[in-house]
């Protein structure tokens, strides 16, 4: 691994620089940037570095193909217009190393070959602001790209809490007289919340605590779909009530001291969009986000998707989203259901491998970019079934289900089984088709009816699956099997409790034990050659 | 998401090594009209599939798993339906038998619209036996239906490079009763996939290892496209029990660091690729093709159009066969498409739709995804017409008469020959090269065509042939003055 150390003195800036700029900061920031084997980007969009400060960065290519990093002074293009400077260069453009002799090049790494390194040390810019950094060889800046941010970053929320409400409103309400549908900490300490399916109609109130490190005026910024309000040490700092869209936002100024103070951010949805942003600037320090979404961050069309998802919203009709699902094989379907409830079907193994109640699924992974990885879904109360086919035949009580497939991606398909594809009715629902060993099934699932609250969020939300079988000849010892595991409990009447979250209710349900676990099996038994099964999942609470 | 970089677009570039300049793009809309087809404000129509429906519809597939139906492309203010949702990355649609077939990233389906309410509401599983792990460069592209209504499926390797899960890097074709039948190995990341009129299987692989440039290829029943990784899958089809359909034995190793042309003595099912789609000069991401089949589309009857991705743009292919080896020459054809090209379609009446995107992988056009529409003006350009290969050298004819006495002067061509190393590192640079001499030129009776005596010819090699030079009878120079030729094979 060769390293080359290029030891660059930067920055001669015709620009004045700011009245409060603040001094370099002493020792030494470290980044290194790989990039990804076959997938020609840098793994790291965006580094945030103080203004002045010593930057050791190490571009390592992790690539079959060489490539090279090249900073640059701030522009809107992201540095495209250099990077087709340097594809200009032509023949003589690898002698370059596609550094064209431009004044907009900060610094640069030679070209590096693939699996070797380069490292560049040099002082950050003392103005703030974005730097580009691209590799400029032909055709790979517009997807091989990256962000320097210099800023003077300020401090974060510590013991971030969050308190989740429903209701309909106009104005934020006091949240203090209402009761918590849930409330925890605030992960990663950063102001967000999961979506919801039913994505309107709620309120949250954020608290923590905020450290103050220089006496001074500090502005708060809030932009809110709909309304929101901050506070800080009990009083209202910026007022952005009401339903509206997320705009600029408003501000409020605040004198403070140095020390440890209250935060609190109120928040309400109405309907449609559902946004916020929260940020804070102060002596020494420049717009700082608390909250995970960043305001502006992308330009003004892309704001929403950008900055909250793409999330698929289920309205009167289910959404089918067909990808890689994590926690299912790689032939998944997830469906969202109206009423607030979701499954995943594996078309591999022709079984249903998870069942959850909320938003549906957020797609952006996958539509952003290459696509890479397998995306969890969205909501809470995420159950994950059996791994396993749902149908086989046992010859005696103490007959073994056969072990789940070890090598799906290698062809260790289960046997007997034919994946069919499914059909919508005509409220879009899908109805899974397979056979396996001469039955054909069909296996339906929907969102139960929604209860008298408009389905919201309630114990009580269900998912509704039947199975209906067709076979000319009987199948003896034919056997649904449901669940499995040490959480399903022995039940009774067709209930059975499969851990905390969900309750199994399945008439003719037995449970049996096995080296697995316990099994709940339900046998198919043939009317002239037609059985049904019919199963409820249903979320305790 | 409209994103629109008019810079990316309008930057000039020094050097005619690589790309088009703005003024051949301009003078080539003389001849071929392209206009924006409108589309939906919401969502992005990343176009991964084209279709024309009998009713007239023009079926729009997009890399987020819809179909879309447009009524009156061809209008200012085209109507959009959606039609289907929930697909897997469809790529490659088509119109059989009442049905509309896709191959998805898992498998081939057939859909169906049964109580008409503009909706598909039947999706049937046909099959697609082969792995899928998660990794997102496992892409299926899919044929129309062959003769007997079966899809050919190219399936691109694991990461672009490895295999992975089980017949990554192969070709599998599916049959309507739901077998899969392996017919090739060897590849490694097809863009595109195609039947010429006379039913023989065209694709697009791209350069990476063992693939110097991306080329066109001819996916022969039986044949090793030049990847080996993906030999693996012989071992574990056979230990699964998976028939081998087509594919007789596993192929020798090829020797990295060697040529094409060499290594063909040494694996047997070696098909060397068709037409090399010269990387840097015609593009570096191939992807759909068509034919024109209508003569409608200006005088290219017969004739391959291959779509590119990063330089947004459609490329010309002309192919023949000799010594039983597909083999051909491409041109540049029309620049400057909205967006990165991935599916092309010819319709009955001479007009292309092309579209695509440039996400995860930039392109020229600046556009995040766009579909465009081509048509013929009814100007004919100043083209060279098909190129052939000769014992002795090269034959040229052209679209129009040419000048009697630029044609007749050797000094009117150029020659310039390469190969590229056959290893398994990245894409190679041009090496081998030489500028072999145009010895004579010998114009045919009605001016339209030209015989030329090159030497030398070199067996592998791709021939670069230019006619900067010539001049049609009204002084004008051709349009696009160079033809690449892949001499697969020297005439007899």
């Amino acid at each position: 691994m060769k390293s080359i150390v290029l030891a660059v003195c930067l920055l001669s800036f015709s620009a004045s620089l700011p009245a409060a700029a603040p001094p370099p900061v002493v020792g030494e920031f470290r980044v290194t940037i790989k990039t990804l084997a076959a997938r020609m980007k840098y793994d790291t969009a965006e580094f945030i570095v103080p203004p002045g400060a010593k930057v050791r960065l190490t571009l390592m290519n992790d690539d079959a193909m060489p490539h090279n990093l090249v900073l640059t002074k701030p522009s809107a293009d992201k540095g495209f217009a250099l990077a087709q400077a340097a594809w200009a260069l032509g023949a003589q453009g690898v002698a370059k190393h596609w550094i064209p002799d431009d004044p907009r090049v900060l610094v640069a790494t030679k070209l590096v070959q693939p699996k070797s390194q380069e490292e560049l040390v040099f002082e950050a810019p003392r103005e703030v602001g974005a730097y580009p950094y691209v590799c400029t060889l032909p055709g790979h800046a517009m997807v091989m790209n990256g962000m320097m941010r210099v800023v003077s970053e300020g401090t974060k929320l510590t013991d971030g809490k969050f308190q989740l409400f429903t209701g309909k409103w106009e104005k934020l309400p006091d949240f203090s007289k209402l009761p918590p549908l849930r409330e925890g900490p605030l992960e990663e300490n950063l102001i967000q919340w999961k979506l919801d399916n039913d994505k309107t109609e709620f309120g949250l109130r954020f608290t923590g605590k905020l450290e103050v490190k220089t006496e001074g005026e500090h502005t708060f910024r809030i932009s809110s779909d709909d309304g929101s309000r901050l506070s800080i040490d009990g009083k209202v700092v910026v007022n952005n009530d009401g339903q509206h869209p997320a705009d600029d936002g408003k501000t409020g100024r605040v004198r403070l001291k140095p020390g440890v103070h209250d935060f609190q951010l109120d928040y309400f949805q109405g309907t449609a969009g559902a946004e916020l942003y929260a940020s804070w600037e102060g002596p020494g320090f420049s717009e700082t986000w608390l909250t995970k979404r960043q305001l502006g961050a992308m330009p003004k069309q892309n704001k929403g998707e950008a900055n909250t998802g793409i999330p698929l919203i289920v309205k009167d009709e289910p959404i089918i989203y067909r990808n890689f699902i994590a926690g299912v094989g790689t032939r998944a379907i997830a469906v969202g259901y109206p009423g607030s409830v979701n499954a995943a079907f594996d078309a591999d193994l022709c079984n249903v491998a998870l069942v959850w109640r909320g938003a549906f699924m957020d797609a952006k992974r996958h539509w952003t970019d290459r696509g890479d990885g397998f995306q969890p879904p969205l909501g809470y109360g995420l159950v994950k079934l059996d791994k396993n086919v749902p149908l086989a035949v046992l010859t005696n009580g103490e007959a073994a289900w056969p072990s789940a497939p070890r090598d799906l991606p290698n062809g260790d398909w289960p046997e007997g089984y034919r994946f069919g594809g499914y059909t919508l009715d005509k409220k879009g629902v899908p109805t899974f088709r397979y056979t396996f060993r001469g039955v054909s099934v069909e296996d339906r699932m929907e969102g139960a009816a929604a209860d008298e609250h408009g389905g919201h969020d309630h114990a009580g939300v269900a998912l509704q699956r039947v199975i209906r079988l067709r076979s000319k000849q009987p199948l003896d010892g034919l056997h649904l099997r449901l669940a499995t595991g040490q959480r399903l409990a022995a039940g009774k009447d067709g209930v059975f409790p499969l851990d905390e979250d969900i309750t199994l209710h399945a008439a003719g349900g037995i449970v049996r034990k096995s080296a697995g676990g316990p099994e709940l099996l339900v046998p198919v038994s043939f009317n002239q050659g037609e059985a049904r099964v019919a199963v409820t999942y249903r979320w305790n609470h | 998401m409209q994103r629109i970089v008019s810079t990316i677009l309008l930057a000039a570039f020094t050097t005619t090594a690589f790309a088009q300049k703005t003024e051949t793009i301009k003078a080539e809309r003389e001849f071929y009209a392209v206009t924006t087809v409108p589309t939906p404000s919401e969502p992005p129509i990343e176009v991964s599939g084209l279709e024309l429906m009998p009713d007239g519809k023009l079926a729009v597939a997009t890399r987020r798993g819809e179909i879309w139906m447009v009524t009156n492309p061809a209008d200012p203010a085209p109507i959009w339906k959606r039609w289907a949702h929930g697909l897997h990355e469809p790529l490659g649609i088509s119109f059989r038998d009442g049905w509309l077939w896709a191959t998805q990233r898992p498998e081939v389906t057939r859909m169906k619209d049964t109580d008409g309410d503009g909706r598909a509401d039947v999706f049937e599983t046909v099959g697609g036996q082969w792995g899928i792990n998660g990794d997102y460069h496992e892409y299926a592209f899919g044929s129309r239906p062959d003769k007997d209504g079966a899809i050919w499926n190219v399936l691109c390797l694991t990461g672009s490079g490895s295999a992975n899960s089980l017949f990554r890097g192969w070709a599998i074709r599916v049959f309507p009763d739901g077998r899969s039948e392996p017919i090739a190995s060897g590849i490694r990341s097809p863009g595109g996939i195609g039947f010429a009129p006379d039913g023989e299987c065209f694709y697009t692989d791209n350069q990476g290892p063992w693939n110097g440039s991306s080329s066109l290829k001819h996916l022969k029943v039986g044949s090793f496209q030049g990847h080996p990784i993906a030999n693996n899958s012989f071992d574990t089809a056979a230990k699964k029990g998976f028939s081998l359909g087509a594919m007789k034995k596993r192929p020798a190793e090829p020797k990295s660091g060697s040529r094409i042309d060499a290594e063909r003595a040494t694996v047997e099912e070696y098909v060397p690729p068709a037409v090399v789609l010269v990387h840097g000069i015609l593009g570096q991401s191939p992807t759909g093709m068509c034919f024109d089949q209508s003569g409608k589309f200006g005088p290219f009857r017969g004739q391959m159009f291959v779509a590119e991705q990063s330089y947004s743009l459609l490329q010309r292919v002309f192919l023949e066969k000799v010594n039983g080896v597909w083999q051909g020459a491409a041109f540049h054809f029309l620049a400057g498409f909205g967006s990165g090209n991935i599916a092309t379609l010819m319709t009955a009446d001479g007009v292309i739709y092309t579209g695509g995107s440039d996400r995860g992988w930039g392109a020229k056009g600046g556009k995040s995804f766009a579909l465009d529409r081509v048509a013929w003006t009814g100007k004919t350009p100043f083209e060279i017409h098909e190129l052939r290969a000769k014992p002795d050298g090269f034959e040229l004819t052209f679209t129009q008469p040419a000048d009697a006495k630029t044609a007749a002067d050797p000094a009117s061509y150029r020659a310039e020959a390469w190969t590229y190393i056959y290893q398994s590192a990245y894409g190679s640079p041009e090496v081998d090269k030489l500028t072999p001499r145009i010895v004579a030129a010998t114009v045919g009776a009605d001016g339209k065509s030209v015989r030329l005596k090159v030497e030398p010819l070199t067996k592998g090699h791709v021939h670069a042939i230019s006619a900067p030079g010539l001049r049609n009878a009204e002084g004008k120079p051709l349009l696009h003055a160079t033809g690449y030729y892949t001499l697969n094979e020297i005439p007899k």
